[in-house]
């Protein structure tokens, strides 16, 4: 029953329909913004719980969206923290079977989804915590920031104006306000550069209904005398239109809205580096740019001849890593993987090697599209087949009693296996498999808890893992692997 | 040089970008390709040509919406001529020639500028927010030839991927730029949550794609996503026609 609903709460098609509901009540409430703009504006700087339960009583057909959205938004959050946290168990429960690398970047979308939520709590903090305190700016006035911090004191306050001799003219362009402590620390505000103290913000915003006050240019000379008098007194009697105001923001919600939205951007970039696979690569950049190309991922999938040649270039170059066990057959089943992929087929490749000796009895690859359709042909399967008839041609098995009499030999993949595959690895009696990179979508090897009992009980006495390769050799296979994964879907879209 | 007389060269833009237009449509891509570039080096100088058009440089009319937006798409378009030459084009090029007719109605001045409007985080939102918007409208364009048949199913997908991924750009320097502004990293104004409506909705989209039932309906949603972003930001441009404006 609680697992039932915990699958519920995490189920992708809730946040579909959540998402889509947030998005035309925000769309509601932006009708009822712009048409009472005063009303919703008020908003920005009261704190909700003050805000709403009077407007709720006098106007409630304005304001129903809002604890709508709120609801609608708690129940996003539920949902993509059961859904987040249900994929990184599942992550975690495969981490064995895959590098710590790619552990690690399959898990940045979770994470990023967790500091989703955690955006929308800073949020939530900001609007129910926040406190904005407006106060208009005159020379010589006292300001108080704080209960704990010295008073400061308005030392000048300067406008600066667009050039006469140009269409702007007159325009006001910027303002300065300097404040002085009263230990004579000096602090400088202008509109867009606000000031940090004491866990407070100070910035300098204008009051409302345009810039009428600040349309006639200024005489040159020092700044203008601004009315005196203490803040306190002009907050009573409220500012005039277009005087800079003195906004003081305590929100306890910004640190963890902005720390959020900061790591979301760290992993966004480092999930495209960690994929040095295509031109994914230009994101990042195109992302700190903020000058963006043209989808680099579509593109790089059109220039495929390119990327297969660059992945060819790569074998090459590389030799095995002596520190790595298996990477001599890594890089063997990586260049039959290869082969396959210039035939046309699937990116996998597969050998056979004799525990004792190390020879390589056998190859394999995938045969599926080349020199026809054969769905049964991947690489593992082409092995077992020519090793058994290969096996048949010789005479049969060394012992004549089992067929399946294969101990000394370690099957090495260049991708973990599909269901398929496995169930024939186990049934032709290999005991031994070693597979290069891991298959999160399609491998069975990482969930061999999931198999039939008979099969499981089969495979009871099996050592079926990961290949100890050097991270280029499983990166390769990776690329392959993923080459024509794309490949395939593209071309499923195609047919389509 | 940076004068009002820089709005000839958006005329002179608009005709190439027809022109490669007609191109792409009679398959000469290589003429096609000429024709656009040099039509976007003409807008990118337009762009920056209006800054000046209050006498002295500000940066808020050349990242104006009605203007970039075009922009944008030019430059999504040349990127992606040079990327894969053999990539179509007419529809991305039909799009930026729409925009720009629309830039030849809109009103050509500039809104004085604000002291805020001024800020780096400004001009990054505006910058991204245009730019992410070009990716949803060539989505759309996607979406609309898939549902008619001559697309793969899919073929919206990257568009939207990168789209969204710009329009959260947006989203968080637009939040920053609120902050320091007015104070709130969120305002419940016309403009933040019609921007927020967008965000959920593209979400929304984006997370069709892992629901294999749901899935073939994410064109239908990649389309009526291109309207909804048509009908905020267009609506807010036809509004602010009516703003003071200078040196148009």
């Amino acid at each position: 029953m609680l697992k039932s609903i915990w699958h519920t709460l995490g189920d992708i098609r809730l946040a579909v329909i959540l998402l889509l509901t947030a998005s035309a009540t925000l769309l509601a409430g932006s009708f009822h913004a712009e048409d009472h703009f005063s009303l919703f504006m008020a908003l920005n700087h009261m704190r909700i719980q003050d805000w709403l339960p009077v407007q709720w009583a006098s106007r409630p057909e304005l304001v129903w969206w809002i604890p709508v959205l709120f609801v609608i938004m708690a129940l996003l959050g539920i949902n993509t923290f059961v859904c987040a946290a249900n994929r990184c168990l599942r992550l975690v429960g495969q981490r064995r079977n895959m590098a710590r690398g790619r552990f690690f970047y399959l898990l940045i979308p979770s994470l990023v989804h967790f500091l989703f939520i955690t955006i929308m709590l800073g949020h939530l903090a900001s609007f129910t915590m926040g406190r904005w305190q407006r106060i208009p700016l005159a020379a010589d006035s006292p300001i108080a920031v704080s209960p704990d911090a010295p008073d400061y004191r308005v030392a000048a306050i300067q406008d600066e104006f667009y050039p006469q001799a140009s269409a702007l003219g007159g325009r006001l362009r910027q303002t300065a306000v300097a404040l002085v402590g009263a230990g004579g620390q000096a602090l400088q505000l202008q509109y867009g550069r606000p000031a940090f103290i004491d866990g407070r913000f100070l910035l300098i915003d204008k009051a409302p209904q345009g810039e009428k006050a600040h349309k006639k240019p200024m005489p040159a000379g020092p700044p203008p005398a601004r009315r005196p008098g203490p803040a306190s007194t002009e907050a009573a009697q409220g500012p005039n239109a277009g005087q800079p105001l003195l906004v003081i923001v305590s929100d306890p919600g910004l640190a963890v809205i902005i720390l959020g939205l900061t790591l979301i951007m760290a992993l966004m970039i480092g999930y495209f580096l960690f994929k040095p696979k295509s031109a994914m690569w230009i994101a990042p950049v195109a992302v700190l740019a903020l000058l963006v190309v043209h989808p680099a991922a579509a593109a790089a999938a059109e220039s495929r001849p390119e990327e297969l040649a660059q992945i060819e270039g790569r074998i090459q170059m590389l030799s095995p890593d002596p520190a790595f066990k298996d990477d001599r057959y890594g890089l063997i089943v990586v260049k039959e993987a290869l082969t396959s992929l210039k035939e046309g087929s699937g990116g996998i490749g597969a050998c056979l090697v004799h525990e004792q000796t190390g020879e390589v009895v056998c190859t394999g690859r995938n045969r599926q599209y080349r020199p026809y359709f054969r769905s049964d042909l991947h690489a593992e399967m082409d092995l077992l087949n020519r090793y058994e008839d290969w096996l048949r041609k010789m005479g049969g098995r060394t012992s004549g009693a089992d067929p399946r009499d294969c101990a000394h030999l370690v099957l090495v993949s260049s991708v973990e296996p599909c269901p398929m595959c496995l169930t024939r690895i186990i049934n032709s009696g290999i005991k031994k498999l070693v597979y290069v990179t891991p298959d999160e979508r399609g491998g069975m090897v990482s969930r061999m808890d999931r198999l039939p009992p008979f099969w499981q009980d089969r495979a009871r006495d099996c050592d079926y893992r990961l290949a100890v390769c050097s991270p280029a050799v499983r990166q390769l296979a990776g690329d392959l692997f993923d080459f024509s994964v794309r490949t395939w879907d593209k071309k499923k879209e195609e047919t389509k | 040089m940076f004068t009002t007389g820089v709005h000839a060269w958006l005329h002179a833009a608009m005709g190439l970008y027809a022109i490669a237009w007609g191109l792409a449509v009679f398959r000469q891509r290589r003429l096609g390709t000429a024709a656009l570039a040099v039509g976007f080096a003409l807008q990118s100088l337009y762009l920056v040509g209006r800054g000046w058009l209050g006498g002295v440089f500000v940066v808020h009319p050349v990242v104006e919406g009605p203007f970039l937006l075009p922009w944008c798409l030019a430059l999504i378009a040349v990127v992606r001529a040079l990327m894969v030459p053999k990539a179509p084009m007419g529809g991305l090029l039909a799009l930026t020639v729409a925009f720009c007719l629309f830039c030849l109605f809109y009103s050509k001045g500039m809104i004085p500028p604000s002291p805020k409007r001024e800020s780096v985080w400004a001009t990054l939102f505006f910058l991204s927010e245009s730019m992410a918007h070009a990716l949803f409208y060539a989505a759309a364009w996607m979406a609309v030839l898939s549902l008619a048949g001559k697309a793969p199913a899919h073929a919206c997908y990257n568009w939207l991927v990168w789209g969204f991924s710009l329009y959260t750009v947006a989203q968080m320097t637009g939040a920053l730029w609120c902050f320091v502004g007015w104070g709130n990293t969120f305002s419940w104004g016309s403009r933040h949550l019609s921007s927020a409506a967008i965000w959920t909705f593209f979400a929304a989209t984006l997370h069709l794609q892992f629901v294999p039932k749901w899935k073939p309906k994410s064109a239908f949603l990649a389309a009526a996503g291109g309207l909804l972003v048509l009908y905020i930001s267009y609506g807010n441009y036809l509004h602010e026609m009516r703003h003071l404006r200078v040196g148009g």
